[in-house]
């Protein structure tokens, strides 16, 4: 897979035998994408999902050709940066363009086929949508539309395949009907839409043709765009879309909790680690070497207590339930819905889809807020996600740990969050320089996701996260039964006592976690889980694991992303917000409770 | 009469005839010229949703604030 940096690598402009798909954002050519190279990319419903372009190979009439995703954008007038890489693509000798139109939004992206257009490259466009463009009652006459454009025009359902073929079968004409006639050379001038008349011109042209070929059929809206209208309104919307969250959530806490007591955990304690038990035990080795490999915190027993039963359950439902609310497109709506509150905090609701984002992964949410607009809400939106945000591994240990002793321990632990949430938000905004510019969102329709499409995105996901993750916690894994079984632990223990134990007020082995949060941060919880902890130790050690410092690879990204200064001093900040807060937690509580 | 959007009645159309300086805006369809629908406001500071032939779109307070609009009749 080569999902490459708008800013990075030149040479993808030089790459012969190009083929580029464009097209308005969230139209499905990450789908396209996909299924002509093999190269999964992540789709969504809503925009801007590819941030980066990604390119793959795609093979017609047996002629091998690079495909380029390049990032949907409204228009080609060199404002913003994916605008500009999207001009250099067209600039550089592009065999063909596949074009993806938005049925169900036909004016949008004819206006931006007509600036693509202007650039006299071969192009070929796909109709995609045209089931919800039918579901809402416009009939689209192809033909005429194709001869409005002077282009072939193909209708397509990306998430069923629909069309593809043909679509590969009228690119291969194109292709080869210009080997015979070689086009005109490229003109990359023309940047001038979106300012004043030409960009008037373009739409006006637009609706010219829109007018002509489509014929709107009186339709009742479908349940599903009445839910999607309904979901839109204040009321009973924002009901709605905490109902959404709620199910979300309880499917997640539920049925993760249910896959680790009834399956996991036995396969865990009673299938594998017995397993291991039995088999060095007729292993002659040294009692250390035997107590790292199977002891307490033996690798082979905590590595599947840690990641097969505690993290692997939370992370699929996740994956399961958030990929649900991606692709349906319920994610924009909630950034409208709750646009008031992000404002009042100095964001604006549109970042709130890049923050869900983090629950899962910090990550991907980072990558993410490339799309925000400006420096500052870029940076706003990082701080909070690493410092309030606990991805998906965390929030399932969390869960384990504090469910246990009671519901209530989660909520405490849930509205510290976000309490965090909002005074990193109001800290943010005060210390950093800038401005944040106001919500311009489009809403895409409500979408029920397509089975083949949505298992695919689900597996890719899981893949990812079993192939990034696995190895620091592996790591992790083998650094606390290295440190726990030969004494090590001990150590470092009664050198962090008056930190740990004296102001944590946790017991002074809790040391572990706050070497292992380092490398993970479901890490920092799993220790805490064999400790026999207080309600008290319980809630300060969230409470500590859920601010301390985002995990190795975290500190990575946000290293590349911004720079080693910025990863320095998030690590800094959240360290050293995470001690003071639990400190300050532990001892007002524990005052409080002395007093009763 | 004249209003920015903000202000705009729920349910009516209008037609825009000035817009800040906003190349989202500009992209997304929202010039001068454009007839569009106001759809909803959302209380406390949120934003205004509008519809524009086939598009639905939301707007921040800030920003719809600065768009004029005339009622069409």
């Amino acid at each position: 897979m080569s999902s490459v940096q708008l800013q990075e690598d030149k040479r993808v402009f030089d790459i012969k035998n190009k083929i580029l798909l464009m097209g308005p954002p969230n139209v499905g050519k990450s789908v396209f994408f996909s299924d002509f190279t093999n190269i999964h990319a992540i789709s969504s419903n809503y925009t801007g999902t590819t941030v980066s372009y990604m390119k793959g190979t795609y093979t017609i009439d047996g002629t091998e050709y690079t495909l380029l995703d390049v990032p949907g954008t409204y228009s080609l007038s060199a404002t913003s940066e994916a605008e500009e890489v999207a001009i250099k693509f067209m600039a550089s000798n592009p065999e063909a363009i596949l074009f993806v139109l938005n049925a169900a939004d036909l004016e949008g992206s004819i206006k931006l086929l007509l600036e693509v257009l202007e650039h006299n490259i071969p192009v070929v466009a796909a109709l995609n949508l045209s089931d919800v463009a039918a579901r809402k009652g416009f009939a689209i006459n192809v033909p005429l539309l194709e001869q409005e454009l002077g282009i072939p025009v193909i209708p397509t359902v990306a998430v069923k395949r629909e069309g593809f073929d043909e679509i590969t079968a009228k690119l291969g004409e194109v292709l080869a009907a210009k080997q015979e006639t070689p086009a005109a050379s490229p003109c990359a001038a023309c940047s001038e839409c979106c300012k004043g008349r030409a960009a008037l011109d373009y739409w006006e042209r637009a609706r010219e043709i829109v007018g002509r070929v489509v014929k709107n059929i009186e339709k009742n809206p479908s349940k599903l765009d009445q839910f999607g209208d309904m979901l839109l309104t204040p009321w009973p919307g924002i009901a709605l879309a905490l109902l959404i969250t709620l199910l979300s959530l309880g499917a997640v806490v539920g049925a993760g909790k249910a896959l680790r007591s009834v399956l996991l955990l036995p396969l865990v304690n009673q299938g594998i680690v017995p397993l291991f038990e039995k088999l060095f035990s007729s292993m002659a080795m040294p009692v250390m070497l035997r107590n790292v490999l199977i002891g307490q915190y033996g690798i082979f027993r905590i590595s599947f207590e840690w990641i097969l039963a505690l993290v692997m359950p939370y992370v699929l439902l996740f994956q399961l339930v958030f990929s649900f609310l991606e692709d349906s497109g319920i994610l924009p709506r909630m950034a409208v819905l709750f646009d008031n509150m992000m404002r009042k905090l100095g964001v604006q609701g549109g970042s709130l889809i890049n923050i869900m984002l983090g629950y899962g992964c910090a990550v991907p949410a980072i990558i993410g807020t490339r799309a925000a607009t400006t420096k500052k809400e870029r940076l706003m939106v990082t701080s909070i996600i690493c410092f309030a945000v606990p991805c998906i591994s965390q929030t399932g240990a969390l869960i384990s740990l504090l469910s246990e002793f009671s519901y209530w321990l989660l909520l405490a632990v849930f509205i510290t969050g976000c309490f965090v949430f909002v005074m990193t938000a109001i800290i943010s905004n005060k210390v950093i320089k800038g401005s944040v510019d106001p919500l311009i969102i489009e809403i895409p329709n409500l979408l029920i996701p397509e089975r083949r499409t949505y298992f695919k995105k689900f597996f890719v996901r899981v893949k990812q996260f079993m192939v990034e993750a696995e190895g620091p916690m592996m790591i992790a894994v083998v650094i606390a039964a290295i440190i726990a079984e030969t004494g090590l632990l001990q150590g470092i223990s009664g050198l962090l006592e008056p930190l740990v134990a004296g102001w944590l007020g946790l017991p002074p082995e809790a040391a572990i976690s706050l070497i292992l949060g380092i490398i993970r941060r479901e890490m920092s919880v799993a220790p805490l889980l064999a400790m026999d902890l207080t309600g008290l130790q319980m809630y300060v050690g969230a409470v500590v694991s859920l601010v301390y410092l985002p995990c190795m690879s975290v500190f990575a990204i946000l290293a590349k992303e911004f720079n080693a200064k910025v990863a320095l001093a998030i690590t800094l900040a959240t360290t050293a917000t995470a001690l003071l807060l639990g400190g300050l937690l532990n001892h007002t509580i524990g005052f409080f409770l002395r007093l009763v | 009469m004249n209003n920015n959007l903000y202000q705009a009645e729920i349910g009516k159309n209008y037609t825009i005839f000035a817009i800040p300086d906003n190349h989202l805006l500009s992209c997304i369809g929202i010039l001068e010229g454009a007839t569009i629908k106001a759809e909803h406001r959302y209380g406390i500071g949120g934003p205004v949703s509008i519809s524009l032939s086939t598009r639905k779109i939301a707007i921040g307070k800030d920003i719809a604030e600065k768009i004029y609009v005339k009622e069409v009749n």
